[in-house]
């Protein structure tokens, strides 16, 4: 078994290989996999039952899964891994130092791994690994927060994600604003699809904000502080605020360029015709001219 | 970038031309044994059409590349216009010089191919259907030109020879001449309009071909188009129809280029340059040589061989035609029997390799070189 600071190796891509459970856990931690799962890919005889259901998207669920089972359901894109510990009274203890290195090992949180203690109850966040402990009859409660954060973030993650990669592609077509031409008439497909995958995330990000602009409950409980302190130190409004500005900003880029494309295009077919018309036009003329000269010349 | 395919088949057209020019003025092209019309003389009408269908396919690929390269449609504009312009001015010097100036506006290949770029430089503005509109509008105009123009009239035993008067210099021009440009226009623009199908490039992004269609099967649909022609105006040389007299026409002359000639050569020029293209311009070893080498150093040096085999063998005629009784045309086309100055083209071709080789090593690049850097 390797020990905690093996663990903490850095890893070059993806989430450190899981080793569990790491030297120092007392035996009832328990670590599972937090899948969210999509009950329209997945048929609903094989998903384990659901732990917590989302209506966004409608269907949209989290479940515990066994990887092997569970087509996806190992991705770190859909999921994560929770560990949790029940600690026996006095239960304000700290999180256990191979909890958080276990955390740590995960190095896909730019912004790092995040630790939080209240009212007895300890966590450590990172994107897809999250480690709680707290008092066993809080625990079922804190999970569930846990679990509905973590749906959020990833689907915060994953728009920013979107945003970030398409910022190459939007200063290259900005141009296209008021330079469209016959090269970038080939760019026609390659602009409307990224106009839609914009007012796709725009319209997930739309439908996030509810969520995150949430009032706290009242009265307040532990699982619900926590999921607000999560939601706070990540600055989920804050990141959804930026990513939307952005999102705003390239749809109105990729309107416009839209605008230009068919503005062009119907500007084309005018040229088209008017073109015909002076092809015309210049026959008859030829005909005149070669007549009358043929007149002069004879 | 240079083709393989464009490289052959432009020497193969310089070569034919060589060919003609020396056994027509040398040997005389309606006299004893020499009959241009003779079906043992077809591949001698390939040659103009060839060498004009490859001057709109070069000119779209030249185009297509300093697009590519980031430069503007206007500078791109402004070097065709120049280039069609020295062109055009080299013909009417290359007329005056070696033609003499009685000769000065008979409208030979070069003075086309000079316009022709003019036309193309307004072509790359135009919406891509429009520019084979022109090119069938010119072919199809053309007999109706020459009817109205009376083009008989200024043709006498096989020559062009109009008065020197503003009419006829422009009725040369347009339809009566050597090379006019109704139907000869139809040759460059068919060249510019497939350029893009054959050899998957783009006019500035605009292409008439859509992109869908793989590039294999464009390059299939101008050999079907082409061979459509071919078949088509075949038929029409075979089966001669009786004129409105009761005379049965011949429909393949070159002078004048008849529908039937448009037709059997354009077909023949599309398919030539599709099926070399596939054979020769496909990744991997090339399936022959030093003759592709060869060939490459004609194309290169086509004007250049073009001018100089005219001054190789007009100017001694002239020469020795004043030198023996004060008339410089005494002895055009009775000089030689028709098959030593077909022997004569052989070796001037032949010897073109090796001297142009040896130019190239100095560092001569040719009256090609010039226009490069006079209009570039």
């Amino acid at each position: 078994m390797k020990n905690a600071s093996s663990l903490a190796k850095p890893q070059h891509t993806g989430p450190a290989p899981l080793d569990f459970p790491p030297e120092g856990l007392p035996p009832s931690a328990r670590l599972e996999r937090i899948a969210f799962l999509h009950t329209a890919e997945n048929s609903t005889e094989n998903l384990p039952a659901a732990i917590l259901q989302f209506d966004d998207p409608p269907g949209m669920r989290a479940v515990s899964a066994d990887a092997t089972l569970l087509p996806g359901a190992n991705s770190s894109d859909n999921g994560f891994h929770l560990l949790l510990l029940p600690l026996e009274p006095p239960s304000d203890q700290p999180l256990p130092q191979a909890a958080i290195d276990w955390v740590a090992a995960e190095r896909q949180a730019p912004e790092g791994m995040l630790m939080l203690s209240l009212h007895g109850a300890s966590l450590a966040w990172s994107p897809h690994r999250t480690a709680v402990a707290a008092g066993p009859e809080r625990l079922s409660a804190v999970r569930l927060a846990i679990i509905e954060f973590c749906y959020r973030e990833m689907k915060l993650r994953s728009i920013e994600r979107g945003v970030a990669e398409g910022r190459g592609a939007e200063e290259t077509d900005a141009r296209l604003v008021f330079e469209f031409d016959d090269r970038a008439l080939e760019q026609r497909d390659a602009l409307s699809r990224r106009y839609q995958q914009t007012l796709a995330m725009r319209s997930q990000l739309a439908r996030l904000m509810p969520s995150l602009q949430r009032p706290p409950l009242h009265p307040p409980t532990l699982a619900g502080q926590i999921g607000e302190r999560l939601r706070d130190r990540t600055r989920l409004v804050d990141r959804a605020d930026w990513a939307g500005g952005e999102l705003e900003v390239r749809e109105r880029l990729y309107e416009a360029c839209g605008q230009r494309a068919t503005d062009w295009t119907i500007a084309r077919r005018q040229s088209t015709v008017e073109w015909l018309i002076v092809l015309l036009l210049a026959v008859e003329t030829l005909l005149l001219v070669v007549d009358l000269l043929a007149s002069v010349g004879g | 970038m240079r083709f393989p395919s464009i490289d052959l088949l432009r020497a193969v057209a310089i070569a034919l031309m060589v060919t003609v020019h020396f056994v027509e003025n040398l040997s005389g092209a309606w006299g004893e044994g020499v009959d241009f019309n003779r079906v043992g003389w077809l591949p001698a009408g390939f040659a103009a059409p060839l060498f004009t269908l490859l001057s709109g396919v070069s000119y779209a690929i030249w185009s297509d590349g300093l697009s590519r390269r980031g430069v503007s449609d206007g500078e791109i504009a402004k070097r065709t216009v120049r280039r069609g312009l020295f062109l055009f001015g080299l013909g009417i010097a290359f007329n005056v010089l070696v033609w003499l100036p009685e000769e000065t506006f008979n409208w030979d290949i070069l003075t086309f191919i000079g316009s022709s770029l003019l036309v193309l430089a307004a072509c790359r503005t135009m919406p891509p259907a429009i520019p084979p509109l022109i090119a069938l509008l010119a072919v199809a105009i053309a007999p109706v030109l020459r009817a109205l123009a009376g083009y008989a009239d200024f043709w006498r035993l096989g020559s062009y020879e109009p008065d020197l008067t503003l009419a006829d210099v422009w009725l040369g021009f347009l339809c009566t001449g050597y090379f006019p440009l109704f139907p000869w226009l139809v040759f460059p623009i068919a060249g510019y309009a497939v350029a893009p199908a054959i050899f998957s490039i783009g006019h500035g992004g605009t292409s008439l071909w859509p992109a869908a269609i793989s590039a294999s099967r464009r390059c299939g649909l101008v050999f079907g188009m082409g061979a459509c022609l071919l078949v088509g105006g075949g038929l029409f040389i075979l089966l001669p129809l009786p004129g409105p007299d009761g005379v049965v026409r011949r429909p393949w002359t070159m002078f004048p280029p008849t529908t039937a000639y448009v037709a059997v050569t354009l077909g023949l020029a599309l398919t030539a340059v599709t099926l070399i293209h596939r054979w020769l311009d496909s990744p991997g070893p090339r399936p022959i040589g030093w003759p592709l080498a060869a060939a490459g150093l004609l194309s290169r040096h086509s004007l250049s061989i073009y001018l100089l085999h005219h001054a190789l063998h007009i100017w001694p005629l002239w020469i020795a035609g004043t030198w023996q009784g004060g008339e410089p045309t005494a002895f055009w086309q009775r000089c030689l029997p028709p098959g030593a100055s077909l022997g004569l083209a052989l070796v001037f071709v032949i010897a073109c390799v090796p001297l142009f080789a040896g130019l190239e090593r100095r560092g001569y690049r040719g009256i090609e070189g010039l226009m490069r850097w006079l209009c570039d």
